[in-house]
């Protein structure tokens, strides 16, 4: 019951905390000070003090597309396991409503940009819907390699436990799935190489142009959901890295921060080592980790 | 020993696909270099790891062969004829990836059929080995430079040869000789070709060489 | 069984007193609506009681035809479909009712209204007939009567074409289904379903059956590539037409597949996968194309048929399942099909609906004129929301459930090299995503936004029928989502005709989604309630103001700088380019001040038809043609042929 309990604080809180690492470790690469890492936690209370103008274009999905995309990121991190614990949520094939929920999340942020009206939107809405297709089976292949692993179909077994208990001979395809999820994590959250949360010009955007018009509360919602959905991700690739099997839940909520801590590391040093990449080269570079998936699901599969 | 051997054997399936996938040529020339060296380096840990003189020798021809003297000589001929990249191949670099995929899937299907002996069995070197060698089959038919398709050519040179890998514990020779002596041979007319187009047409393209018709 | 029977004959009779003539029109529409509507609700009352747990009814009378009679029988399986086709039926009536009382000025709908209740009475006859002969007659009268109602706007050149299409799709299937039944008969010695059932004397042709149920089932049903006839027809029959079509009869096609597996006692592996393959292929391409469309009613055409490959991978699976010995997978398998069924009724005739308000409103279909009407119409654009949320398989509506059940089945394999069935998940997956794509497009571009011409701008809310029958069915939508387990009893039920006694039906009742879906729908709610609350307290003091969205410093921004359903369309499109090239027509402007004629227009053809079918009805043309070579008016060579016919019945029989 308390670990439930932290590990729903821990989702509650920690989350901001990451895009702050990444601009630091970018900032420390081109020389800069840069802000301080606990930049979004500021930002997310300055837009919580605003008010809102709304646009007359909208209708009530414009107000309602933030509001639900940030409870069903909130559903979805029930699910998620953090250290070793159990998750608050959990039954078997729950990766299932994880990944949809994930997708109920992406579809009202969608109907939101549209309801806009404006062309803006529209072509963020456009290639956010295009780059899910190419992440979701990806997602699910590392799912079906996870249940060859570890023969349990729930987010916190197969994520957590389970893991630590697989044969070897399954490390091979864990490797290489731990590098699509990788890729899927950098597609998700709209990261380099697939896209450049810095800037804010059409040409470069995909999720930073979609919420162009949110402002005030709707904004912190957005910017909220959108830390902890990178928290969730990175959270999964670090149970698949580190397995969490002490029994010492000191020595697991430690290994599981400093994973986590570095992953994000990691995020900044191939956010300032890469470019972005441009905008029909991304197929590619989602194929390319969907194969892997499947070379490492087809390696468990024997 | 034998997760090294696991290993190097997914590296190889890894360079595969970056073949298929990129687009600058430098990378896949380092990639195939790659490629050759990790087989080179496999006869050493293949047999339980019991090595002589003889393996040690072989694999270090072979690393020096495929790893370094071939691609220097694809580097220089690139340079020579200054390009940079490939062009869209027949089918797309996306679909490419998508066929390299499915042809991984089906070495594993059909290596599953096949009568092996009981140690090979459950390795990886029968469907690694036909899976690059279908992967080079594909890169030769769906490009249209000819230096990928010499690229192509290495890479079903190396699915061959780690094929026969998995015959003979010592590698007699004879056959060690005319397989580099093979490749050799290849790369050299390869390269007289890449220098007698590119001469004829100012392009390494292989579309131009239907000009030819009469 | 009577009260079946007499609800049948209820809205039968309604059918008939629409021919009468001297009734005024309204009357006719009131008397019409109302018969099927009563008709719909009083047979509802023997299905619940089989839904239950009751007893099947049926009922039997020899008549003179040989080798039939008429045996009708509510079983379990039967009672699913008839309890969607039931209400799906009430809710078009009343919908059409309100839909075609603009035409009743203008021309006669007696024909409408009486095809209508007929098509409605045989879709049920369908559903009930226990004997060979007498599904095939009512199998035909019911696609008969089809045609009827999908030629209703026969003015219009493609209406027609869509009709001879449709018209000859069947009759290919019908002739299939004919040898298919005579099989059964010949090798069973009998015509009825029980005694067809289980008799090892099918075995043998069962290859021959499978593959004959197939192309005349699936033609019907939607597979690819017999698909060809339901992008034209469902467009062009009038939307509460299409409706029934796309939520009912498509789904005939699916119970007449589960009954041919049903009257085999092993079902070999190869049938598994040629369903899962045809599942597989169907569901992909169909989602692919509807992304394509900028019609709203081809889209939703497209996209039945990628529900029906959702289907028959679930099919595909739970045929894997009995054959690999795996309880988990078939009844999952089968579970998720049969429930996709339902959902896939409910929500799809919604869209459907959806669809015809929005024509009614504003005058067309394309979605490149619409936009804002939301606004205007917030009772339909609420309804076509639910109906995209549940399409879309998204949590926590009905969709969800029924793809979980599939997906749970998938994952549930055994070990060993008959793996491949684990291919579903990740197909289903993209099939899921590509359908966010296209729903976000269908329901954006059209309810959201600005309106992009002069109807959408003067739309206006449709009357309380229409906007009544697709709420009923969203609540439906959403009452199911979120208690799956008041269905999944009578699913497990109808499981029972066909995976053997000795499997534990009621392993579906307890389908751990079950235990969590309720958790997670309740707490979805209640977290976007909170959100509400707080973000309602944040901004109470504080400013809140409205103001045009913002167009990049653009003094005078128009609707037309938006987005368009095509063009938000084109790039995830674009990621198939082999499979959907759209053919641009472009006429660009010329000159320094050119005339106002410029203009672009696109559309995707369709793979199968245009590839593959016309090439090979021209070559077929040209071979027939050349025979055109025999008929050259000589009396002379004509005796000359009968002479040579002789000749050849002597050698054949000496």
């Amino acid at each position: 019951m308390l670990t439930k309990l932290i590990s729903v604080l821990v989702t509650l809180v920690i989350p901001p905390l990451l895009p702050g690492i990444i601009n630091k470790i970018k900032a420390i690469f081109a020389g800069r000070q840069g802000p301080p890492v606990l930049q979004l936690y500021f930002d997310l209370f300055k837009l919580l003090k605003k008010g809102a103008v709304y646009s007359t274009t909208t209708t009530w999905i414009f107000r309602a597309g933030p509001i639900v995309s940030l409870a069903c990121i909130l559903m979805a991190s029930l699910f998620v396991a953090l250290a070793g614990a159990s998750s608050p949520l959990s039954f078997s094939g729950d990766v299932v409503a994880f990944a949809y929920l994930l997708g109920l999340a992406r579809f009202f942020t969608v109907l939101a940009a549209l309801d806009t009206g404006s062309s803006f939107e529209g072509m963020g809405a456009s290639r956010e819907v295009t780059f899910s297709i190419l992440a979701e089976p990806t997602l699910f292949i590392i799912f079906i390699v996870l249940v060859r692993c570890t023969g349990s179909l729930s987010l916190s077994a197969m994520f957590g436990q389970a893991l630590s208990l697989m044969p070897m001979k399954f490390a091979a395809s864990l490797a290489l799935i731990v590098f699509s999820l990788f890729v899927v994590c950098l597609a998700e959250n709209s990261r380099i190489p697939v896209d450049d949360p810095a800037t804010h010009l059409e040409l470069t955007m995909i999720h930073e142009v979609m919420v162009l018009d949110h402002g005030g509360p709707d904004l912190a919602f957005i910017l909220y959901g959108a830390s902890i959905k990178l928290f969730l991700l990175l959270a999964l690739m670090a149970h698949l890295i580190l397995p969490m099997d002490s029994g010492d839940p000191v020595r697991e909520w430690t290994y599981f921060g400093a994973t986590v801590a570095a992953l994000t590391i990691v995020i900044g040093i191939v956010e300032s080592a890469m470019a972005r990449l441009r905008m029909i080269r991304v197929p590619r570079l989602l194929t390319a980790a969907c194969m892997i998936a499947i070379v490492g699901m087809i390696l468990s599969l024997r | 020993m034998d997760h090294l051997v696991q290993i190097i054997l997914i590296g190889v399936i890894l360079t595969n696909l970056v073949v298929l996938g990129s687009h600058p040529l430098n990378t896949c020339i380092r990639a195939v270099a790659l490629q050759g060296v990790a087989l080179g380096v496999l006869p050493i840990f293949l047999h339980g790891g019991e090595w002589s003189y003889h393996t040690f020798l072989i694999s270090f021809m072979i690393i020096g062969l495929k790893g370094f003297l071939i691609p220097a000589l694809l580097f220089r001929a690139i340079r020579d004829a200054v390009i940079r990249k490939e062009q869209e191949p027949l089918i797309g670099f996306t679909a490419s990836l998508i066929l390299g995929g499915g042809l991984v899937g089906l070495g594993f299907a059909v290596s599953g059929g096949l009568p092996l002996p009981a140690e090979m069995k459950s390795s990886l070197l029968v469907p690694v080995a036909l899976s690059t060698v279908m992967m080079g089959l594909l890169v030769i038919v769906t490009r249209t430079k000819i230096l990928t398709q010499t690229l192509g050519y290495l890479m079903l040179e190396n699915g061959i040869f780690a094929f026969g890998l998995i015959l003979t514990k010592e590698l007699p020779w004879l056959i060690e000789m005319g397989v580099s002596l093979d490749i050799f041979a290849g790369i050299f007319v390869m390269g007289t070709l890449m220098g007698h187009i590119n001469e004829e047409f100012n392009s390494l393209s292989v579309r131009k060489l239907s000009n030819l018709k009469g | 069984m009577t009260l079946f029977l007499l609800a049948l004959l209820l809205i039968f009779s309604g059918g008939v007193l629409a021919l009468v003539p001297g009734l005024s029109p309204r009357k006719e529409s009131v008397l019409h609506a109302g018969t099927i509507f009563v008709g719909c609700v009083v047979a509802l009352v023997p299905v619940f009681k089989v839904l239950l747990g009751g007893q099947g009814a049926s009922l039997q009378i020899p008549w003179t035809l040989p080798a039939g009679q008429i045996a009708l029988a509510i079983d379990p399986l039967s009672a699913v479909f008839l309890f969607l086709h039931f209400v799906v039926s009430g809710a078009s009536a009343v919908y059409g009712f309100s839909y075609f009382r603009h035409e009743e000025g203008k021309r006669s709908l007696k024909s409408v209204h009486f095809f209508f209740s007929v098509f409605v009475v045989f879709i049920a006859l369908v559903l009930t007939a226990q004997n060979g002969i007498l599904f095939l007659m009512v199998w035909e009268l019911m696609a008969m009567s089809a045609f009827f109602l999908v030629v209703f706007d026969g003015h219009e050149p493609q209406v027609r074409r869509a009709g001879f299409l449709y018209l000859a799709a069947t009759h290919i299937g019908t002739l299939c289904l004919f040898v298919a039944f005579v099989l059964l008969g010949m090798k069973a010695g009998s015509f009825d379903f029980d005694r067809i059932a289980g008799s090892p004397a099918i075995v043998p042709a069962g290859a021959a059956i499978f593959v004959l149920s197939v192309i005349g089932f699936g033609g019907k049903a939607g597979f690819m590539p017999l698909h060809i006839w339901l992008p034209e027809a469902h467009p062009a029959a009038p939307s509460p037409v299409s409706a029934l079509m796309s939520g009912v009869m498509i789904k005939t096609g699916i119970y007449g597949i589960i009954r041919i597996l049903s009257f085999f006692q092993t079902i070999p592996a190869w049938w598994g996968f040629t369903l899962g393959a045809i599942g597989v292929v169907s569901g992909s391409l169909g989602i692919i194309w509807a992304l394509a469309q900028s019609d709203f009613k081809r889209l939703l055409a497209y996209s039945s048929i990628e529900n029906i490959g959702i289907i028959t991978i679930g099919l595909g699976l739970g045929c894997l399942g009995l054959s690999f010995g795996n309880p988990v997978l078939s009844l999952f398998g089968f579970g998720g099909a049969l429930f996709h069924v339902i959902n896939h009724g409910l929500f799809k005739s919604l869209l459907f609906l959806g669809a015809g308000s929005i024509l009614h409103a504003t005058g067309n279909r394309e979605m490149d004129r619409q936009g804002g009407l939301l606004k205007k119409m917030p009772l339909t654009g609420l309804s076509v929301l639910l109906g995209s949320v549940a399409i879309c398989g998204l949590p926590p509506l009905n969709g969800f459930i029924s793809e979980w059940l599939i997906y749970f089945g998938a994952f549930h394999l055994g070990h060993g090299k008959d793996l491949y069935p684990l291919f579903g998940a990740p197909v289903l997956a993209l099939i899921g995503a590509l359908a966010v794509a296209c729903f976000t497009k269908a329901f954006g571009m059209q309810f959201l936004g600005s309106p992009r011409s002069l109807e959408a701008a003067g739309a206006k809310e449709s009357d309380v029928f229409m906007t009544g029958s697709m709420a009923f069915l969203g609540l439906s939508c959403c009452l199911i989502g979120l208690f799956p387990g008041a269905v999944l009893p009578a699913i497990g039920r109808a499981l029972s005709v066909l995976v053997p006694s000795n499997l534990p039906n009621d392993l579906i009742n307890q389908a751990p989604v079950l235990l969590g879906i309720n958790q997670l729908a309740l707490g979805l709610v209640a977290v976007v309630f909170l959100l509400f609350l707080l973000r309602k307290a944040l901004i109470s003091g504080r400013p809140v103001t409205q103001a045009p969205t913002w167009g990049c410093g653009h003094a005078f921004g128009s609707p037309r700088m938006q987005y368009t359903a095509s063009s938000f369309a084109q790039f995830p499109v674009s990621l198939f380019q082999k499979l959907a090239r759209p053919i641009c027509e472009t006429s660009r402007p010329r000159g320094y001040f050119p005339e106002p004629n410029a203009g672009f227009a696109s559309r995707t053809p369709d793979l199968v038809w245009d590839r593959f079918l016309l090439p090979l009805i021209r070559r077929g043309q040209e071979w027939f043609h050349m025979l055109r070579g025999f008929q050259h008016g000589r009396v002379q060579l004509y005796l000359v042929y009968m002479f040579l016919f002789l000749v050849a019945l002597f050698l054949w029989k000496l």
